[in-house]
């Protein structure tokens, strides 16, 4: 009698409180990822119809296309359609999901590249933890709103090297006796390739020495593992290549290659991610920026990516990259039969993920190749030197990463023009640009942001100074600033920690100004030699802040400084937070004193 | 009495106490008391309130901790589980939980011995039939006992303490309380009862142990402590001065018992016939064989 | 097992027997939740918040009073002193009395979560629910023994009284009714010698994840603190045993 009251009372209060636990509610579908269903379909059976297919590497003509589970299953004519979702692709082409075989892949990586029908990604090293997943995500065919993702892992460089600048914890390599454990212990953290850094003629960076190089080089072969380069100049790329190097992941863009250089790559089937798009932000060409208003283009660009694609590598035209020489380059080596691969080199200033693709696709044009070459470049090229697993082709068992753009034909930049993806066979709804936060900016009257008269309030728009560093970011340097009237002092001390190291000075309000009316910034400086800049603040910001550079090389005499707003690329001018005037990137300590601080519209 | 060295006696000895002393602050409740316990019939510790009855009980049952001497059940320390097995209690005050029927206090208490009396035998045993599934609470005191005294005797213990029984019993429920102890005894099992009615223990105890002030002052069967109170007590009215009845052969005390004496003597016949020779007019007699109660009296007025 | 069972089972018939006692524990806490949590919620996630803190405040009220009164008239009925001379492992009284209050408080919870969950909106991952109701579950045990040392070391009325004070004291200065930094800077300060608010605390890290919750202070403190009255438990036991 009183056990059974136990077990009774044991079972009854366990069954309540299942039944409850296991009946209360829980969120309904929310930005959360895994458990998912695409919203379009809930059987997994597609049937597209009548498109034209380009198979990766040529049009094929127009064919019946059957997804099931995640992968293509018919290929053919008049496929009769059953329990199908049935997909009119009349005066469509069907292609096979993108590929970017260049990028760094963080943060929303994945999510941005998926939206432009980049259905994978290749990471030539980049400081985030989707690596460890991405071997068990890219084996599923589950429904997903990310492309796969592909990695390098670790990069190989040298005690600083390139790099190492970012802060990012680096696993360096300094000699060729290090070579072995150091690709074993890639092997071992799931690395697909080695990627490796070799700037032997660079002025800014240190570089593993060429013995070291062929030691990585010989040891990843022994281990399977392709070994691509990034190099900047000619005359390493010619020494890679005797050494045995499997491709580069940019081309260099300070000389014209030589015929035997192109003979010889094209002898050792080497091949060569131009990474034009990147190259032609360094030169200052501003394709990201008509990219980001290109019709087909700009609807779907998420927060940030305008900017990211309006702004240019450095403040001004970098040294040692000529887009015409790169473009020659790939004009040569393509036409010799050299493989070129399409890859982005997103989110350097002047690229995004996802998007850039499509501008490389249109640059490789620009260097010769025809439309399909330049698409077959992001698909099927791609997919032939590196082990995609079933991605860049459409061929039955292929898996069911597609893209279906609009028109009969390809050109350029059909690419762009997108009418429906697939990833792992299901239909992917794309995100459009989210809405303005509709936050009524007002203009910002009075363009004096201090004279510094009245200590470290601004006298326009209830801004006020403060010290700023990267330590916000996690960086390591250290700046302080102290009122001496009439004027501000500030003291930086600007070390390697963060990517874009600096300290200094910055000035913030609680709101978003307008400052589209003013058309320059200016302000007198004097202080210790050195690099300093101006970084301008968006509400909107996502990646490095757009920024001008100038040069202090006398500390005795204030200078007046005078900077045009719209030298400050991709930024979007009623979308105004703040500015900073700090020392950096150079390293070191610096002292400096600014006054009269103000936006003015001449 | 308490030098008992034998093992095998010590074994079959149902509980045995050498020089126990048990103090409460500086209140000593047992003085290096000694006893030990035959091991049939029932044994009565009997004393007054404060004696340290319900003490020595504690200490056998292993509630309390004795500050020196031995306690032996069995040959076993008490308090050990193997121990616990081997005895039954019904303590003084305990109320067992209001809520819980008589069977399910059974059930419970069955769970914890290794060879416990059915239900059915207990409830024979100790006649539970009419209220065995009521609540403790709607019991009446009777009631109450006779389902602890179940409880006491569930696991065929070898010996069962009862801590005054009978308190607060009418005459009849107390009646039927002593039966059911004597059929237990009957069955082989050491009985030890404390108790302040000597009633109780001059009808049950085949042995009775007299304690006071925490010590042993009597400890021998029943009948020898109330013959060594004298045969009999002899009462009438009588012209003689006490102290000259007190010098009579045979007389061992005298006490007024309103205007007539009471005269304990060992041979009443003796003393009579010597009585009436000094007292011819003597009247009002009656004679009758001496209680315990006598003894315990007499016991007392010696300590 | 056999014993626990039973005597489990004798706790159980015991306390559904007394129903004035057993069914305001359970309703009391769900019906303060209503209006507190649901029906005055003014907006805001007090729903949420509340559901964290009254399902600690519903976990106490069988703890202490259950074992604080409960042991404390046993013992004064004589009848713990009678288990102790029967063959009974002394732990199967306390541990049927622990499951008993595990699966009444277990109940108690429901009420809570079934009106936050359909009546608050609460929406939580499953994962959550049941993480939360682990937690819940897991701060019967402090007050458990708070219960039992004040079980064994007064008389009924003095733990009928002294329950009481505790009770109230820890679901008001450890946050339960109302929030803790809703207080003064000094009960704040207070506040983290209550166990109930780091208890509450660790719910609400469960369902507030929005909420910046050092899990590891509160976990340690709450650990130590349950040491700290497992051995006053302990010593309140030893010592009544003695006398």
């Amino acid at each position: 009698m009183l056990q059974k009251s136990f077990y009774f009372a044991l079972i009854v209060s366990t069954a309540i409180v299942l039944a409850v636990l296991l009946n209360l509610p829980t969120p309904t579908v929310s930005e959360a990822n895994s458990q998912r269903k695409s919203p379009f379909r809930d059987n997994d059976l597609t049937l597209i119809k009548n498109a034209s297919v380009f198979d990766g590497m040529t049009l094929i003509g127009q064919r019946d296309v059957e997804l099931r589970e995640g992968l293509i299953t018919s290929i053919g004519h008049n496929i009769e359609a059953e329990d199908h979702n049935v997909i009119d692709a009349q005066n469509r082409v069907l292609i096979p999901g993108l590929i970017d075989a260049h990028t760094h892949s963080f943060g929303d990586a994945l999510t941005l590249s998926l939206n432009f029908g980049v259905t994978s990604n290749i990471d030539m090293f980049s400081p985030n933890e989707l690596i460890n997943d991405m071997h068990e995500q890219r084996a599923s065919l589950d429904y997903t709103e990310q492309a796969d993702l592909f990695s390098a892992g670790m990069l190989a460089t040298i005690d600083g090297g390139h790099g190492t600048q970012f802060g990012i914890p680096i696993q360096t390599i300094n000699s060729p006796e290090q070579a072995e454990k150091w690709v074993a212990k890639r092997l071992e953290e799931g690395s697909d390739f080695i990627k490796l850094v070799y700037m032997p003629y660079s002025s800014y960076f240190k570089s593993i020495d060429r013995a070291t190089a062929a030691a990585i080089i010989k040891q990843a072969h022994n281990k399977n593992l392709k070994v691509l380069a990034h190099v900047s100049s000619f005359a390493a790329a010619q020494e890679l290549l005797d050494d045995g190097i499997d491709g580069f992941v940019h081309i260099f863009a300070d000389e014209i290659a030589s015929t035997e250089f192109i003979e010889q790559a094209k002898q050792q089937r080497v091949f060569v991610i131009p990474t034009l798009s990147v190259i032609s932000s360094a030169a200052h060409h501003d394709h990201g920026r008509a990219l980001s208003e290109d019709s087909a283009v700009k609807p779907y660009l998420q927060a940030g990516q305008a900017q990211q694609l309006a702004a240019n590598i450095g403040s001004q035209k970098l040294p040692g990259f000529e887009l015409e020489v790169a473009l020659k380059n790939i004009e040569l080596l393509a036409q010799a039969g050299v493989p070129i691969l399409a890859g982005s080199d997103a989110p350097n200033p002047g690229t995004s993920y996802g998007a850039s693709l499509h501008q490389e696709i249109e640059l490789l044009t620009a260097a010769g190749l025809n439309a399909e070459q330049a698409l077959s470049a992001a698909t099927g090229t791609i997919a032939e030197h590196f082990d995609l697993e079933g991605r860049g082709l459409i061929k039955i068992g292929a898996r069911a990463d597609l893209v279906l753009l609009e028109g009969s034909e390809i050109s350029a930049n059909s690419s762009r023009s997108i009418a429906a993806i697939f990833k792992n066979g299901k239909q992917i709804a794309r995100k459009k640009t989210p809405k303005e936060t509709s936050n009524s900016t007002s203009k910002l009257l009075s363009g004096e942001l201090s004279d510094f008269e009245n200590g470290l309030s601004a006298n326009a728009g209830n801004l006020r100074w403060t010290k700023t560093d990267d330590s916000m970011v996690d960086g390591l340097s250290t700046a302080s600033i102290e009122h001496q009237q009439p004027l501000l002092s500030v003291q930086a001390h600007v070390k390697s920690g963060f990517m874009f190291p600096w300290a200094g000075a910055s000035v913030f309000g609680e709101k978003v100004w307008d400052i589209s009316h003013f058309s320059h910034l200016e302000f007198s400086f004097k202080g210790d030699p050195g690099s300093y800049q101006v970084m301008l603040f968006s509400s909107q910001l996502t990646g490095p802040p757009p920024s001008q550079n100038f040069f202090v090389k006398d500390s005795e005499d204030w200078a007046t400084i005078k900077l045009d707003m719209s030298d400050f690329k991709g930024f979007n001018t009623s979308d105004f937070i703040g500015l900073a005037i700090v020392a950096g990137p150079a390293h070191g300590e610096f002292k400096y004193e600014l006054d009269g601080v103000k936006l003015t519209d001449q | 009495m308490t030098s008992i060295n034998s093992s095998n006696t010590q074994r079959s000895t149902p509980l045995l106490c050498s020089e126990v002393v048990k103090r409460f602050g500086d209140k000593t409740a047992l003085d290096r008391l000694s006893l030990s316990i035959p091991n049939s019939g029932v044994t009565a510790i009997l004393g007054a309130n404060g004696a340290g009855k319900t003490t020595l009980i504690n200490c056998a049952l292993g509630l309390l901790k004795p500050n020196s001497g031995r306690i032996r059940l069995f040959g076993k320390a008490p308090g050990l589980a193997e121990t616990k097995q081997l005895i039954g209690v019904m303590l003084q005050d305990t109320n067992l939980p209001d809520l819980l029927s008589a069977r399910e206090h059974i059930e419970l208490f069955q769970s914890y011995y290794r060879n416990p009396l059915s239900i059915s035998q207990l409830s024979e045993l100790c006649d539970l039939e009419s209220f065995i599934d009521q609540r403790y609470k709607k019991l009446s005191g009777g009631q109450k006992r006779r389902v602890q005294f179940a409880l006491s005797i569930l696991g065929q213990p070898k010996i069962v303490f009862l801590d005054e029984p009978t308190t607060g019993l009418d005459i009849s429920a107390r009646k039927t309380v002593w039966e059911t102890i004597r059929r237990l005894s009957k069955s082989g099992t050491a009985v030890v009862l404390t108790t302040h009615y000597l009633e109780e223990a001059d009808s049950l105890a085949d042995h009775t142990i007299v304690m006071s002030n925490g010590q042993v002052i009597a400890d021998a069967p029943t009948e020898q402590i109330r013959a060594s109170a004298g045969g009999a007590v002899i009462r009438c009215s009588t012209v003689l001065d006490a102290q000259i009845v007190a010098s009579v052969e045979h007389v061992k005390s005298v006490d007024h018992h309103g205007k007539n004496l009471e005269i304990r003597s060992a041979d009443a016949s003796k003393s009579l016939k010597k009585l009436f020779e000094l007292d011819p007019s003597l009247s009002n007699l009656t004679v009758s064989k001496s209680s315990l109660e006598d003894a315990f009296v007499e016991l007392n007025r010696n300590a | 097992m056999s014993i626990l069972a039973k005597e489990t089972g004798a706790e159980i018939l015991k306390a559904v027997r007394a129903p004035e006692f057993i069914l305001p524990t359970i309703f009391m806490p769900s019906l303060f939740y209503t209006i507190f949590g649901v029906v005055l919620n003014k907006g805001g996630n007090s729903a949420v918040y509340l559901l964290a803190t009254y399902g600690v405040f519903a976990v106490m009220g069988p703890a202490i009073f259950g074992f604080g009164t409960g042991v404390a008239s046993e013992r004064e009925r004589g009848w713990l002193e009678l288990k102790r001379a029967l063959p009974s492992p002394s732990y199967s009284y306390i541990l049927a009395k622990l499951l008993t209050t595990l699966m009444f408080t277990a109940i108690a919870l429901m009420p809570i979560y079934l009106i936050a969950g359909f009546g608050g909106n609460v929406e939580l991952a499953r994962g959550d629910w049941f993480s939360l109701f682990a937690i819940h579950l897991c701060a019967t045990i402090p007050f458990v023994l708070i219960g039992v040392a004040l079980g064994f070391s007064l008389n009924s009325g003095g733990a009928v009284a002294l329950s009481n004070i505790v009770f109230l004291s820890l679901a008001i200065l450890g946050g339960l009714w109302f929030p803790v930094f809703l207080f003064p800077e000094f009960m704040q300060t207070l506040a983290n010698f209550m166990p109930s608010f780091h208890l509450a605390e660790l719910a609400l890290s469960i369902v507030d994840t929005s909420k910046e919750c050092a899990i590891g202070y509160h976990t340690l403190t709450i650990f130590v603190m349950t040491l700290g009255f497992l051995a006053l438990a302990i010593f309140a036991w030893l010592r009544q045993r003695s006398l």
